[in-house]
């Protein structure tokens, strides 16, 4: 919130406010690694070859960042009113069930209609279920946090309630599974890749946003909601259709995720899709500051990141949970660098 | 365990009893840290670490009691960690809090490995003999282990310690206004280093129940979301120990409710129910704020806020 | 012969910021010592060292002789030193009894009930009248205060530390407040009185310490010093109101801008909440609201900025003129901190159509307009970027001020404009008010500073607890009649008729004649 003063400007500093931390976290899984009896060296060169050093290894990476990116916009757009969204997870399967049922029902018209009707719906629905707690947040001032949380929760059981019942696929061997998406309601890919359309969304959207906030009056009544919500409403600036707007294209972005996720890469609706998109998401928006422009480079290392300690299950015999080890990890490190530079005595509104 | 023969309503609430206690003791400690102004959203992670280090000790020779206490150890050095950023170092609580449940997610992923599957000798309940086929009371009351008897034992301390000690006072008010409190005299870092750590420790224990007593086994990420429950519970019971037990033991019986429902012939998804907390903690948190906000006190005022000393305050 | 309490030398720092500089001051068993400055002198930060709230960067602490250092509260408190609050420090979410509990070394918390009986022994037992059991948000201000000290006399404070006191009492309140403190150093404890309020410094202490930006500028015995004397030590030069910051205007104002009728407003700070206020502004009036703070002003002017939802009829005559309002609390509300100079002088022009074309904005145009303001205003930061949290307090108001007058509005709120500023953006404000009423703006002037209000206004609205408890024309001889009303007592004879003949003239102004009660 306090301007930077001091050292905290150099560039130096900057550059070891993240690459310390991320030494300690590597350094606190060589040791876990070790514990195991494992070579260190060889598992994070590893990680890197998985990660960003081969085709597949870059294409997967790329792969994984388009929810990560989309999640982390949801999060960072109404950051940018001063709020907390951690409903992610929430909106991102609320746009998958919305996406499902386009592609269950209209599915098989023509591709042009189902895809941008999919978008469409996706992004609605993934919207109205984050505007209510932004609604409750500026109509009665209930806390996003806590609402924005338990929304997470039930849209994940709405998703398990329909490919248990009735959108449950009875070609499926008993998996709980909806139908596989039709050709048509399928978005476009790069090749045989699973690269889609929502990484170009995605970066539109972050395009956008930093254009919004910088140089429109939009911009810089969000910027005047997040310094002081007292000075905005001072100086007229209608907070609570903000408040709203705000959360409504953050859970739209989610819902779009979600929406990328069902079509593309499961291409049908099942349960566990999200390894916690909606969290990582959080944590990207913070650790860039929920900054439009740095969101992208930092959504593709922690992508890589996830990735190349995904791989180790394979190549190095680690188990799976190896990759939030790791992610947590570094979020915690660089999340205790921050706060050493700059404490947030604040805190958060709850 | 549920006999055909058994009555409905006692079936339910004897497994209510069961499947609420893993909550309630995470639900009792979560409670302690948020009534000093600190939210621990990593409890699921917390949870987990104790699920996977009791099952750790008991499957290395542990006794049952160094088992959990070892499961509530665990989650606490986990708080630990918590309240070293957020009291500590003022970091924001609820990056700290999501940053922690990933971790504690991986470490009990990672450390459990070699324990998935493997078979030990859990908790298993008391049935002492007469009581425990007693009609009614037996089936709820007595066919149950020993953590279920201390979940309710906790819990009454817990409303014990909040409200008749003075830890309890220290802890309201460092909750509502820590400066106030600091000016008063209290200790401000350490009444909320002790409640985080009480928190953390209860988590642990609470994950230790769902492995070591209540399924006998450990898998990778069992809890499923219970911590997080525990977050919802904690606001729908408004920040009180023995409502939070209560509703812990409500969300235990929509979770058993469903197979019995089916028998009966009332068709509602498993789903839905399981909604209901959820639905419930978002009702409690509205009317909290709106009616009790008027009052001034609806959330601890705190709650999320951190305390620096000597740090002078804009007015 | 040794002292209670003796400050010597007390450097405190805050980062670039010196708030006390040097400073020593001293006081004796049964003596009430008035700590006695302007807003930011670096009064309460002397008073936090002593009460082990803050600790100093250099200086010596001694009582009863012997150097001591406060860690925390705790410790100062058992040395016997005890603090009320200028914002108190009650919890309100607590009873009064727990909140007496906190920090008290004989409570367990295993009998509630028992601890409330000791509360009601020791209250009746010092003579004071409170509700154990009532959590503390059930009670007025004055309750709460009275909580306050009865809290640190209970547990066991012989050095009372109270830091503007009077600023949320009335009058009558704040006499009784000064017997009961009187009666509390006769049985040989100590009183720090914080207050930048001469007046009080001579109706109650013994000794006077005045402090001026950080330093001690002086120490006397109250009885050897004036009132003027105490001032002109307060702020290095006498007269800042005196040297007539009122621009004479014309005797009959212009047409109505304004007009409240019936108006009522929720209150958190009057329980009853805020009734019946109606008045009315002209072009070129200045009209005055004066009243103890929490009495409704601050409620009022959040109806007529349109900030607070309100009964009753609020009429502009020209709905969309530009609007000039300086809220009171700066940092909080009119300015945000992180933001730059250039934003904050920005902030209520930005969507003016000179500034966007759609919603894009035309940030060159909005930079040179607050190098503009920048200039006019002798603004001293480096540059408009810097963000504004680095300026002065003095300089954070002209960015306030700027922003607002620039706009040529028709009508200023101005709260409190001038409280904790030095000497000569004091005096750029008050002149640039007048000016503006010169011009033909109406001027609401809110303000707990009498003088100042006599000073610029026309005429004065008196509040007290929600309403309006007398209107009065601006002159030396109502001075009794408006602090009488201040402090809700019956409204004497002439001040009655004040308040009619402005129900008059606002009857008679809805019926088009222009007259104005002077």
């Amino acid at each position: 919130m306090k301007p930077s003063v001091g050292r905290a400007g150099s560039v130096m500093w900057k550059i070891s406010l993240t690459a310390l931390p991320l030494a300690v976290a590597f350094l606190a899984m060589s040791a876990i690694v070790y514990s195991v009896g494992r070579h260190p060296l060889t598992i994070f060169s590893g990680m890197i070859r998985n990660g960003v050093g081969s085709l597949l290894g870059l294409t997967q990476s790329v792969t994984l960042m388009i929810p990560l990116l989309l999640c982390a916009l949801a999060v960072a757009i109404p950051a940018r009113v001063g709020l907390f969204n951690i409903g992610g997870e929430g909106q991102f399967h609320i746009g998958a069930i919305a996406a499902t049922a386009i592609a269950l029902h209209v599915g098989t018209l023509p591709r042009i209609v189902v895809v941008p009707l999919m978008c469409a719906t996706a992004a609605l629905a993934g919207g109205m279920w984050s505007a209510l707690p932004g609604w409750l947040r500026a109509r009665l001032g209930v806390s996003e946090v806590l609402v924005g949380l338990m929304g997470n929760y039930i849209g994940i059981l709405l998703v398990g309630y329909l490919v248990h019942g009735p959108w449950k696929d009875p070609s499926a061997l008993g998996w709980p599974y909806s139908a596989a998406f039709p050709p048509s309601a399928t978005l476009p890919t790069i090749g045989t890749t699973y690269i889609h359309i929502g990484l170009l969304f995605a970066i539109i959207i972050a395009a956008a946003a930093l254009w919004v906030i910088r140089s429109t009056t939009w911009g810089f009544s969000s910027r005047l909601i997040q310094a002081n919500p007292a000075t905005a409403r001072y100086a007229g600036v209608p907070l609570i259709q903000y408040v709203i707007a705000a959360m409504l294209v953050g859970g739209a972005v989610a819902g779009l995720a979600g929406l990328g996720e069902v079509s593309v890469v499961q291409g049908r609706l099942r349960p566990d899709m999200s390894p916690g998109f909606g969290y990582a998401g959080f944590l990207i928006a913070w650790l860039s500051r929920n900054n439009f422009a740095a969101i992208v480079p930092v959504a593709f290392a922690v992508s890589a990141l996830y990735v190349g300690a995904d791989a180790l299950q394979l190549t190095a015999g680690l188990p799976s949970s190896t990759v939030d080890v790791v992610a947590g990890l570094v979020f915690f490190a660089v999340f205790l660098a921050r706060t050493i530079a700059a404490p947030t005595w604040e805190g958060a509104d709850a | 365990m549920t006999s055909d023969s058994m009555p409905l309503i006692v079936a339910v609430l004897s497994s209510a009893l069961r499947s609420g206690t893993g909550i309630a003791f995470a639900a009792v400690g979560e409670t302690f840290a948020e009534r000093a102004g600190v939210i621990n959203l990593g409890i699921e992670g917390m949870m987990l670490v104790g699920a996977m280090a009791g099952v750790m000790t008991r499957v290395n020779g542990g006794s049952l009691v160094l088992a959990v206490v070892a499961a509530g150890v665990a989650a606490m050095l986990l708080a630990a960690l918590h309240a070293y950023a957020t009291v500590g170092l003022g970091g924001n609580q609820i990056v700290s809090g999501i940053a922690l449940s990933i971790v504690g997610t991986g470490l009990s992923g990672f450390f459990g490995r070699p324990y998935v599957g493997v078979q030990f000798d859990g908790i298993s309940p008391l049935n002492p003999p007469g009581l425990a086929s007693l009609p009614i009371v037996g089936p709820i009351l007595f066919q149950q282990d020993v953590l279920v008897y201390v979940a309710i034992v906790v819990s009454i301390l817990a409303w014990w310690v909040l409200f008749r000690t003075r830890l309890g006072l220290d802890i309201r008010a460092v909750g509502e206004n820590p400066d106030a409190a600091f000016a008063h005299g209290v200790a401000v870092v350490r009444v909320r280093v002790t409640a985080i750590l009480v928190g953390g420790f209860l988590a642990g224990v609470g994950g230790a129940y769902l492995s070591l007593a209540y399924t006998h086994l450990w898998a990778e990420k069992m809890t499923a979301g219970q911590g997080w429950i525990a977050v919802g519970l904690v606001i729908a019971a408004r920040w009180r120990p023995i409502e939070t037990l209560i509703a812990a033991y409500a969300f235990g019986a929509l979770t058993v409710l469903h197979p019995h429902l089916q028998a009966t012939g009332i068709a509602i998804s498993p789903y839905f129910l399981a909604m209901v907390p959820y639905l419930g903690a978002i009702i409690a948190l509205v009317v909290t704020t709106r009616i009790f906000a008027r009052k001034g006190h609806a959330l601890p005022a705190a709650l999320t806020r951190n305390f620096q000393f000597g740090r002078s305050r804009r007015t | 012969m040794t002292v209670r309490v003796r400050l010597n030398a007390i450097e405190k720092r805050y980062g670039p910021v010196v708030a006390n500089d040097g400073v020593s001051c001293e006081a004796d068993a049964g003596e009430i010592h008035a700590i006695l400055g302007e807003n930011g002198a670096g009064k309460t930060t002397l008073m936090r060292i002593l009460a082990g709230l803050e600790r100093p960067d250099s200086g010596a602490i001694e009582i009863d002789g012997k150097a001591t250092t406060f860690r925390n509260p705790k410790d100062a408190m058992r040395a016997g030193i005890g603090m009320v609050h200028q914002h108190l420090s009650l919890i309100p979410a607590l009873t009064v009894a727990e909140n007496l509990a906190l920090g008290s070394q004989d409570y367990s918390g295993r009998n509630p009930t028992a601890w409330v009986r000791i509360v009601r022994e020791r209250a009746n037992a010092l003579g004071f009248d409170i509700r154990a059991e009532a959590p503390v948000w059930q009670l007025s201000m004055g309750e709460r205060q009275r909580v306050e000290v009865f809290r640190l006399l209970f547990h066991g404070a012989r050095i009372l530390v109270l830091d503007e006191p009077t600023s949320i009492l009335s009058p009558l309140e704040a006499e009784q407040l000064f017997s009961q403190l009187r009666q509390f150093a006769s049985r040989g404890n100590t009183v720090f009185l914080v207050t930048h309020k001469v007046k009080h410094a001579k109706a109650v202490a013994d000794r006077v310490t005045v402090l001026r930006r950080g330093r001690s500028v002086a120490t006397a015995d109250i009885h050897g010093v004036s009132e003027s004397e105490l001032a002109e030590l307060m702020v290095g030069k006498s007269g800042v109101f005196q040297n007539g910051a009122r621009i004479p205007r014309s005797e009959v104002a212009g047409g109505v801008l304004l007009r409240l009728e019936n108006v009522g407003v929720k209150s958190i700070a009057c329980p009853s909440g805020v009734n019946d206020v109606s008045l009315q502004v002209r072009e070129g009036d200045v009209l005055g609201i004066a009243g103890v703070s929490s009495s409704g002003q601050d409620e009022i002017v959040a109806a007529i900025t349109g900030t607070a939802p309100h009964s009753g009829t609020i009429t502009w005559s020209q709905p969309d003129a530009p609007r000039a309002f300086i809220p009171s609390d700066r940092t909080g509300v009119g300015v945000a901190l992180s933001l730059s100079v250039k934003d904050n002088l920005s902030l209520r022009n930005y969507g003016r159509t000179e500034f966007r074309s759609g919603p894009i904005l035309n940030t060159k145009r909005l930079g040179d307009a607050a190098r503009e303001l920048i200039a006019q205003y002798a603004i001293q930061t480096d540059t408009p970027d810097a963000p504004i949290a680095t300026l002065s307090g003095g300089n954070i108001q002209k960015v306030i001020l700027a922003r607002e007058l620039s706009r040529e509005p028709q009508m200023i709120i101005a709260e409190n404009p001038t409280a904790g500023l030095d000497l000569a953006t004091t005096i750029l404000i008050q002149k640039e008010l007048s000016k503006h009423a010169a011009r033909g703006a109406g001027v609401i002037l809110v303000s707990e500073d009498l003088d100042e209000l006599l000073a610029l206004c026309d005429r004065i609205i008196v509040m007290h607890d929600g309403h309006v408890a007398g209107t009065f024309a601006v002159s030396e001889d109502e001075l009794p009649r408006i602090a009488a009303a201040m402090t809700g007592i019956t409204i004497p004879h002439g001040a009655r008729q004040m308040e009619t003949s402005e129900n008059r003239s606002a009857a008679r102004a809805t019926s088009g004649a222009h007259v104005v009660s002077r």
